[in-house]
């Protein structure tokens, strides 16, 4: 029995026909080359992974929609779609969510303005760094529902944003 | 020794200076904002404060709170750490004027050397180089200072930053025009026209002296630190001994640093910066008067700890180093670990810490100031922790290094950890090849999206995809189990009833 599964890479899905039984799989990426390899639970995160070239640890961890895994010597992040096969925190073309936790340090814009593609909205400041959060396209601001001096958290909705009609925003 | 010591830090350097405490058999108290009600170091100590609220300003650089915290608990000494009140003259001097030991320097020492004018003179007239240069007064004077000063040169504005107001002139006939420019510049952003020139110094490196200095006019330096390896002017990477450093430089260098500590009348542990050109002219820069981030390298190659003679010599013990018998021995690297994606420009990446599981063996040290299922707080610095390497040779102990940071598991948030691989295996790097520009010259024309992680293999997201739909895989609902909630109730009180 198989079962096709979908992982966000750098943004891009790559979808998988896995066959799994007692910790022994048969992974097949679409349209592609296969690979076989067991997966046994060490403890909590720590899992022996063993395949045809060897065996190592991985460690990995479930936030949500959010995949952590560390395997050879580096940490990947994967976002895994939802039931409704859309990511969590997406963009849609109305929002801007903030990119980080952090103190709105300042908003340039007001509510009516129009706004370039790229023009500066709201700073925020984290970890004594500030950063700028600019407009994804060219738009309208529609509301505004923070203040200066506000701690947000990651993905708040600093501000309500209209793209222009004619931008990627209707698809 | 004192009686009983309070931290005036956080994070790893509280940490740091907790232990040396716990091996010195003194009492320790740590502070904390709410923040950091759970976190390590709050929880190290033998006794730990509350300062007030998580912003910096209402508890971490609150000097009338830390020194209250300190005569609550009768603690006759403090250690700033570095960053927050390190620096700062005036904690010194209320450190001062409320009969508690300042672990570091005089409050007149601190400020003098605070001011970079006033750190200039001090080494101008202790006879060590500076980096040529001066204010323009007149326009009439440019030729005549742009001749002494020499070519390639700097014009910028006394008020300036980020690079506006500035211009490199290499060709002694475009200096009228590049003046001019540079001067409009800081008139329009700084509205100051006073300008600077200054010898240009191409592909410096970072190289920094550590000194160590009693009460009673002994003064030693313990070698070299290169810290070339930065981004946004911070440091990530530093090593001991700098591959550019000879036994003849180390010996100018570090005697010149002792001169500008013993013409400020420093005392404690100390960091005196420099400058060194291609030709290997050394140029000072300023001086750190405090413990660096990036000590323990020092530590590691002299076998000294810095921490233990910090203590001593704010105790007014003599210092019992002799600079002929202290030795440079084998090599040590220090990696910093950051909460930052160096994907997104650097950008901090403050979160909930879900998987940490820290590299062990032999010739690695991990000075942490962070633990499974923590909340990295957005209010502070992103220093994590620091990873240091020692090992026989500068290749060896680059090997280590990159294994300890591949085992470094820290689940959660995007950080800094695979970028430093890269930087240790790039070729320039292993070739000792180092300038401050490093990161720019050699990584930032590459593709920035593949820093914080190479880009996955179909193997790992055929792993990814695997797991994903793996039942045994944890998921990370539900808030960590912090002691925030206890530090809210009266049995948090109950050190205030103990019988004395």
């Amino acid at each position: 029995m198989s079962r096709r599964v979908t992982v966000i890479s750098n943004e891009v899905p790559r979808t998988f026909d896995i066959k799994q039984s007692d910790g022994q799989y048969q992974v097949a990426a679409d349209g592609g080359s296969s690979q076989c390899f067991r997966l046994t639970q060490i403890e909590g995160h720590r899992f022996l992974l063993v395949d045809e070239s060897g065996q190592r640890i991985v460690h990995t961890v479930r936030d949500g929609q959010t995949l952590f895994l560390h395997v050879d010597g580096h940490c990947y992040t994967f976002a895994l779609p939802n039931k409704h096969g859309q990511r969590r925190g997406a963009k849609r073309g109305g929002e801007v969510l903030a990119p980080m936790p952090g103190k709105v340090t300042r908003i340039y814009v007001e509510v009516g303005q129009a706004v370039e593609s790229s023009e500066a909205l709201y700073a925020l400041e984290a970890m004594k760094m500030e950063s700028v959060v600019r407009a994804p396209v060219a738009g309208r601001v529609t509301a505004i529902r923070s203040a200066v001096g506000d701690q947000v958290e990651g993905g708040a909705r600093v501000l309500d944003f209209e793209a222009e009609r004619s931008s990627e925003a209707s698809g | 020794m004192p009686k009983k010591l309070l931290v005036a830090n956080r994070g790893e350097i509280a940490v740091r200076v907790l232990r040396a405490c716990a091996e010195l058999a003194i009492p320790s108290v740590a502070v904390f904002s709410d923040a950091d009600c759970s976190a390590p170091h709050a929880m190290l100590a033998d006794e730990a404060v509350r300062l007030g609220e998580a912003e910096a300003k209402s508890s971490y650089l609150d000097i009338g709170k830390i020194i209250d915290a300190a005569q609550t608990v009768g603690a006759d000494a403090i250690h700033p750490g570095y960053g927050f009140l390190s620096e700062s003259a005036q904690f010194a001097a209320a450190c001062q004027a409320a009969g508690i030991t300042f672990v570091g320097p005089s409050a007149a020492t601190i400020e003098a050397l605070g001011d970079k004018a006033s750190a200039r003179r001090l080494a101008v007239e202790a006879g060590v180089p500076v980096v040529p240069g001066q204010q323009i007064e007149s326009d009439e004077e440019l030729e005549q200072l742009a001749k002494q000063v020499g070519f390639p040169l700097l014009i910028k504005a006394i008020a300036g930053g980020g690079g506006k107001g500035m211009r490199v002139v290499r060709d002694p006939a475009d200096l009228q025009h590049a003046f001019e420019l540079a001067r409009r510049e800081a008139v329009a952003s700084f509205n100051n026209p006073a300008m600077l020139i200054e010898r240009l110094i191409e592909r410096p490196r970072h190289i920094e002296v550590q000194i160590l200095a009693d009460n009673h006019g002994h003064c030693v330096f313990l070698g070299e630190r290169e810290c070339s390896i930065q981004r946004r002017h911070q440091k990530i990477i530093e090593e001991c001994p700098s591959p550019a450093v000879d036994a003849d430089l180390r010996q100018r260098i570090g005697s010149a640093a002792v001169a500008v500590a013993r013409a400020a009348g420093y005392t404690n542990a100390g960091t005196v910066e420099f400058l060194l050109d291609e030709n290997g002219d050394f140029y000072f820069l300023e001086v750190n008067t405090r413990l660096q981030v990036e000590h323990p390298i020092t530590e590691e190659v002299t076998g000294i700890d810095l921490v233990h003679q910090q203590l001593r010599i704010a105790d007014g013990l003599p210092l019992e180093l002799e600079q002929d018998r202290i030795v440079i021995r084998g090599h040590a690297i220090e990696a910093r670990v950051y909460a930052e994606d160096p994907a997104r420009d650097f950008a901090p990446s403050p979160g909930r810490i879900h998987v940490l599981d820290e590299p062990h063996g032999p010739g690695v040290r991990v000075d942490s100031g962070v633990r499974a299922a923590m909340d990295v707080p957005v209010y502070y610095d992103p220093i994590l922790s620091k990873v240091i390497a020692w090992a026989p040779t500068r290749e060896a102990a680059i090997a280590r290094l990159d294994r300890a940071l591949a085992d470094y598991v820290l689940l959660g948030f995007a950080t800094n950890i695979s970028l430093m691989r890269h930087v240790l295996g790039h070729p320039a790097f292993r070739q000792g090849q180092l300038s401050t520009g490093f990161i720019t010259e050699h990584l930032l024309d590459r593709q920035t999206a593949l820093w914080s992680a190479p880009l996955p293999s179909e193997q790992t997201e055929a792993l990814a995809a695997a797991l994903s739909a793996d039942a045994r895989v944890s998921s990370t609902d539900g808030a960590p189990q912090t002691v925030a909630a206890v530090r809210q109730t009266p049995w948090e009180q109950l050190a205030n009833w103990r019988v004395r």
